[in-house]
């Protein structure tokens, strides 16, 4: 208690008492309370209690406890008059947010997470407003470069501006939304589109974390930045939280909505579930109510650009017009360098698979070819713009020819290989691997030799079946102990099994081979070695007819049950011997 | 279902990624692991009458020992310790770290894999040297990502210590 504002009450206070005793000399006796003063004065019982009054008014430690007593009402009536108080005290508030911020700055980031939100996200939302406005005001008077190139396009296709605004306009679908533990990278929930085939959840939330540690590391951006990571077809937006990381797995293009939404369900999470997740030590349930917060985001959207009735602005066709002309004038200016673009052309073409050029000619702003052409090989006059020219000065005349060398692109063409399976075609040879259905494959194999350059078809299935025979053999169902039951949560294990399974018969039945499905039951080492015997055998049968009720008739594989009491254990642990495992036979 | 990150711990070429792979099948090829450095891998194990997820991390290349930094560790249960029989000093940087990795995330459980045992004629740490690591209470498995022995043992002793 050194605080020099106390002193400083205090001193006032005894300086008043001395005034108080030189009023009592002047004044006449006129009041009560004067009256009530002097018997206060002259009484010695009530001298002393005055000193004892006096002391304490100077001892900061009987002082505090009184003070502390009237503090808030004090304040209370005092900040409404004016912001004296308010100056005085903001240097300590800020000075003691500051400390509590350098000692743990997670209690703070903790505490303001969820008002820090709304608040930028506000702040954002009316910037982008604002730039939603000048975007469409710039995208009708048509003096964005993106308003030209599609006006252009429009005049060029004949299709009206709205069409083209709406072609390129924002299609998208979230297709998964992963909440991740943060930094274990474990996933806490998972939810998926319809229709939507998600691989391995939880290696890719494993996986997307360690890909934001890696950015982070590369490039030294701040911890808990959101970020996105984007392919061909589909982009990962990451919004991070303190505890939690929620990402969106989008196939198109994200609208800038999205984002906002998922900081507001990682928010809502770290609200509801905060204390669950700074508990998180592996068990996932506790998330499971937020999957409505999730599939929340499952959605696609078709979003038009700018409203097409406002499309019709004349200044536009004047500033179309001005570039035409402009571009014009640098076409007859570089008309020379035509030459050297038509000769570079005409060798592209010759080393193009399927196009044969026999005759060409190139004349003032327009050019004529004539040859063969394969109907599969690329389009000649899209090959112009390469090469700066204009294919509409193109007059070409191509007799249709079938050209050898494009015979994969052919087989590709016709086929129709589904996604993971390879063609190859050589010496009239397709040779085809990967995964396919059987129909697919029996197809396939009429239609090949009608394919010109193709004179044999050749399956192979060798890659495949080693690769599903790994994977079949590398599973085990667990067993409760001495039980023929099945530990609860291996229901993906099972799901894995009979895909291959089915997957395997379909080979069998294209090669026309057996395949023999081998179901080996085990059990620990306790136990008597006849009762061990039958448990083995009952947990393979188990597993066997699990199999059996899941797949329909099976044609070219047999299952097999078989058990084998481990006086040999196949691990050390116990528990990992209660199982069943798999092998593949190949039969003739 | 219980999921417990697990990290893959030890000097270059003592069999981490072996280990792993004799244990798991993995989705990922190898392009992603060399970008990112890290690969990621899950099996079920049962410990008693429940089944633990494992979350397995693998660092990828060659450096390894001077990449075991915070990013790779954190929100991890526990670690696997490798150690190549074959090569002696895979054991002092072995001590060494598992002494970092204490200092930069606090006490965790771990196993130890000797691993290589298949070729134990070439074996360069003896017996005396192993006693001493289990003395200090560390639980040592010899194993081989070759011939699959011990690899499930260890994994699944270190997932009994995880739940
Ligand atoms: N003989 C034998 N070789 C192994 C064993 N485990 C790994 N190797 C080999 O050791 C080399 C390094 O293995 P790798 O798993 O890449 O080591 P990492 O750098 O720790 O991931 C590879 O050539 C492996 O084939 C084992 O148990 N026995
Ligand atoms: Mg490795």
């Amino acid at each position: 208690m050194n605080d020099p504002s106390v002193h400083r009450v205090a001193d006032e206070v005894s300086v008043q008492s001395h005034s108080l005793n030189g009023a009592e000399i002047e004044t006449p006796p006129a009041s009560a309370q004067l009256r009530e003063l002097q018997k206060l004065l002259f009484d010695t019982d009530q001298q002393e209690r005055l000193e004892q009054l006096h002391t304490e008014w100077n001892d900061p430690e009987h002082l505090a406890p009184r003070v502390s007593q009237v503090l808030p009402d004090a304040i209370s009536q005092r900040s409404p008059e004016d912001h004296e108080l308010t100056e005085a005290m903001t240097p300590y508030v800020i000075e003691s947010i500051k400390i509590s911020a350098r000692r743990n700055p997670e209690h703070i980031s903790d505490a303001i997470f969820p008002i820090l939100g709304p608040a930028i996200r506000k702040a954002i939302a009316q910037a982008f407003n604002n730039l939603t406005i000048t975007i469409n005001q710039t995208l009708q008077h048509s003096f964005s470069v993106r308003g030209f190139k599609w006006r252009l396009e429009a005049m060029a296709s004949g299709k009206s501006f709205a069409e083209v605004v709406l072609y390129h306009s924002l299609v998208y679908r979230v297709e998964q939304v992963l909440l991740i533990h943060r930094p274990s990278g474990i996933l806490l929930l998972h939810a998926v589109a319809e229709a939507v085939k998600a691989q391995d959840p939880e290696l890719v939330s494993g996986m997307l974390t360690a890909i934001q540690d890696f950015i982070q590391d590369s490039f030294g951006t701040g911890e808990g930045n959101t970020s996105s990571f984007v392919s061909d077809e589909l982009t990962i937006l990451a919004e991070p939280g303190p505890r939690a990381v929620l990402a969106c797995v989008v196939r198109g293009n994200p609208p800038p909505e999205l984002r906002e939404e998922m900081q507001e369900t990682i928010e809502r999470i770290h609200q509801d579930r905060g204390e669950k997740l700074k508990m998180f030590e592996g068990d996932s349930t506790p998330f499971e109510v937020c999957r409505p917060l999730l599939e929340e985001h499952l959605k696609s959207r078709y979003q038009p650009f700018a409203d097409p009735e406002k499309q019709k602005a004349p200044k536009a066709m004047l500033a179309v017009l001005g570039v035409l002309l402009l571009a014009l004038g640098i076409w007859g200016f570089f008309s020379l360098r035509d030459r050297w673009r038509w000769n570079a052309y005409l060798e592209k073409l010759q080393t193009t698979p399927g196009i044969v050029v026999t005759e060409q000619d190139r004349g003032w702003r327009r050019y004529s070819l004539s040859g063969l052409r394969d109907s599969l090989a690329l389009d000649p006059a899209k090959l112009m713009p390469e090469f700066q020219l204009n294919p509409r000065q193109l007059d070409a005349r191509w007799k249709e020819y079938q050209a050898p060398e494009l015979a994969e692109e052919r087989a590709k063409k016709l086929l129709a290989p589904p996604a993971g399976v390879t063609l190859k075609v050589r010496d009239g040879i397709l040779s085809v691997a990967g995964l396919a259905s059987q129909q697919w494959i029996s197809e396939a194999k009429k239609l090949a030799p009608f394919i010109p350059g193709i004179s044999q078809f050749q399956w192979n299935d060798a890659d495949e079946i080693a690769r599903l025979r790994q994977e079949i053999e590398s599973q085990s169902v667990y067993y409760f102990l001495n039980e023929n039951k099945p530990l609860p949560g291996q229901e993906e294990t099972i799901e894995a099994l009979i895909k291959r399974l089915i997957r395997l018969d379909e080979i069998a039945q294209n090669s026309n081979r057996t395949i023999t499905f081998r179901i080996i039951g085990h059990t620990d080492s306790s136990g008597t070695k006849e009762k061990n015997q039958t448990l083995s055998r009952e947990r393979a049968q188990q597993a066997k007819s699990q199999l059996a009720s899941r797949v329909a008739q099976l044609k070219k594989v047999q299952l097999v049950a078989e058990g084998v009491p481990d006086q040999q254990p196949l691990v050390g642990n116990q528990e990992s011997n209660r199982r069943v495992t798999f092998r593949v036979e190949l039969g003739s | 279902m219980l999921q417990k990150k697990i990290c893959m711990l030890g000097s270059f070429a003592v069999g981490k990624t072996s280990l792993v792979a004799r244990f798991v099948r993995s989705i990922y090829s190898e392009k992603y692991h060399t970008t990112v450095g890290v690969k990621i891998d899950k099996k079920q194990v049962p410990v008693e009458d429940k089944l633990v997820n494992l979350i397995l991390w693998d660092l990828y290349g060659e450096d390894e020992f001077q990449k075991v930094h915070m990013s790779y560790l954190r929100g991890a249960s526990g670690y696997l310790l490798v150690i190549d029989g074959t090569r002696r000093e895979t054991l002092d940087k072995a001590l060494v770290l598992q002494q970092r990795t204490e200092e930069a995330v606090g006490k965790l459980p771990f196993v130890v894999v000797m691993n290589k045992v298949d070729l134990k004629d070439s074996w360069e740490i003896d017996d005396r040297t192993i006693e001493e690591l289990v003395n200090k209470g560390w639980q040592v498995f010899h194993g081989s990502a070759k011939t699959g022995l011990g690899v499930e043992d260890a994994f699944t002793a270190l997932a009994r210590q995880l739940v």
